[in-house]
């Protein structure tokens, strides 16, 4: 992969950082190494087309958790301005810059409404009109046949049909985690499930998802 | 005062491996989080695993339907790239104050991550590779000794997205000196300072500055103020210009 910058002593982490890759296309990778690159040397233009590939993605990871689209727009805006003050803070050692990306989203956006201290999601577990709460609201509908997108190419359609293959109630844990921010106990409190059972459905459903997605498995034996 | 004494928690490989779903969500607890983070820099087996569940966890958003952004939001944040200096928390110090502090820090970063396999044999053998800093390393294998404290501090979200995969641990010897340390910060060329505070309540009081190397790690020796014996609190912050302090890593010492 094309990137110049002094990178940290490799910790063997080679086939570690590829197999996190699989996950992502290797010629969108490609383009975000570039661009990335030339974050590094300050091209604004090279940022401004991180921002066209990524920021829709980020807004739309950024509005379940904060559910005000003010905010969450502020906080995309405020994600691609650390990017540009601090580019080396994404080591490309570490796997897929979109997939750092994201999770730096999903912190930001998670520290932001803490730090609001607005629990605009007290009432998270009820929509408006006092409808249950409904994680689908997150997520796309996923196409006829799950089979059919578990073999795209397009990493969301593998995301979504991964997520699909979950059982109902780990699907609802992990989405309330990872899409509504929560923490397991205000999730084990909304869904009404002892702590232990919500950890072990979340886990679970990470297990499973990463197994259909980067080959993962439990014993440590990579298959692929 | 009451120390929150748990030493690092030693996790086997099984142990981290079952974390390590929950681990790349953030949903571990503090203490969790921090033994599952010695134990990845020196586990290739566990590292190639967390890797996975981070692929999985960047993946997720791809799921959702995106949503365009207001293109007056794009148009702003390209005017906010010319105000924004790359850096703005960077401090630089001459060089030649340097080299001891980086020396230090990268024998205290090796001792913590050694400690956190309890490998007392390790930690000499390091020392002995390094003669001329000799002194310096005896102080701190009196830091990392069995009888030793040592507090594991909360890394905030901000230290992840910016720092990846940095920890921060204060060290008490038996003669009651304290030092803190930091590691794992993303390297750069230039030293950073960063500050370090105590806090009562809502007040906190500065303790000056760590300096994290060019290695990303750090250290300083740490003296609660004398009409502040025992803070609720010990807190590592980053500094952006004029923009309020951003917590890095926080100690509750009341625990
Ligand atoms: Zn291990």
């Amino acid at each position: 992969m094309a990137d110049g910058r002094s990178q940290p002593a490799p910790q063997q982490s080679e086939p570690a950082a590829r197999t996190g890759r699989r996950l992502f296309a290797p010629e969108d990778q490609a383009i975000d190494a570039a661009l990335m690159e030339r974050v590094t040397t300050g091209d604004k233009a090279a940022l401004g087309e991180l921002y066209d590939r990524h920021a829709p993605t980020c807004l739309a990871l950024a509005m379940p958790i904060l559910r005000d689209r003010r905010l969450a727009e502020e906080c995309v805006q405020d994600l691609f301005l650390n990017l540009w003050q601090r580019p080396h803070t994404y080591d490309s050692q570490r796997g897929a810059f979109g997939g750092w990306l994201m999770r730096v989203a999903r912190n930001r956006a998670i520290d932001l409404l803490r730090r609001q201290r607005e629990r605009r999601f007290a009432d998270f577990a009820v929509g408006a009109e006092g409808t249950p709460f409904d994680p689908e609201l997150f997520l796309v509908d996923p196409a006829p046949d799950p089979a059919e997108l578990a073999a795209s190419s397009d990493t969301g359609d593998r995301v979504r049909a991964a997520l699909v293959s979950l059982s109902g109630e780990q699907r609802e844990a992990l989405e309330l985690a990872y899409f509504g921010g929560l923490s397991q106990s205000e999730i084990a409190e909304r869904l009404n499930r002892p702590l232990g059972t919500v950890k072990t459905q979340i886990r679970t459903g990470m297990q499973r998802l990463a197994r259909q997605l980067t080959g993962y498995r439990p014993d440590g034996t990579d298959t692929e | 005062m009451t120390w929150q004494s748990e030493t690092l928690i030693e996790m086997t490989c099984a142990e981290v491996e079952e974390r390590l779903p929950l681990h790349a969500l953030g949903l571990l607890d503090a203490d969790e989080a921090a033994a599952v983070e010695a134990h990845l820099p020196l586990c290739p087996a566990c590292q190639s695993v967390a890797v996975q569940f981070e692929a999985v966890a960047g993946a997720m958003p791809l799921a959702l339907d995106p949503i365009a952004p207001d293109p007056a939001m794009r148009a702003q944040l390209m005017d906010r790239l010319d105000s924004g200096a790359p850096s703005a928390q960077v401090t630089k110090l001459p060089p030649t104050a340097m080299s001891p502090f980086r020396r230090l820090g990268l024998l205290a970063a090796a001792a913590v991550l050694l400690l956190a396999i309890g490998g007392g044999f390790w930690i000499n053998r390091l020392i002995d590779e390094r003669d001329e800093a000799r002194t310096t390393a005896a102080m701190l294998q009196e830091f990392v000794s069995p009888n030793a404290v040592a507090m594991a501090m909360a890394p905030m979200a901000a230290s992840e997205y910016d720092w990846g995969w940095g920890t921060s641990r204060l060290f008490k010897n038996p003669a009651g000196e304290m030092m803190l340390v930091v590691e794992g910060c993303p390297p750069t060329t230039e030293e950073r300072r960063y500050p370090v505070w105590v806090a009562m309540g809502d007040d906190r009081t500065p303790l000056g500055d760590i300096a994290i190397g060019e290695d990303g790690s750090g250290w300083m020796m740490v003296t609660f103020p004398a009409d502040i014996p025992a803070p609720e609190q010990l807190g590592v912050s980053m500094r952006e210009g004029e923009a309020p302090l951003v917590d890095l890593f926080l100690g509750d010492m009341t625990g």
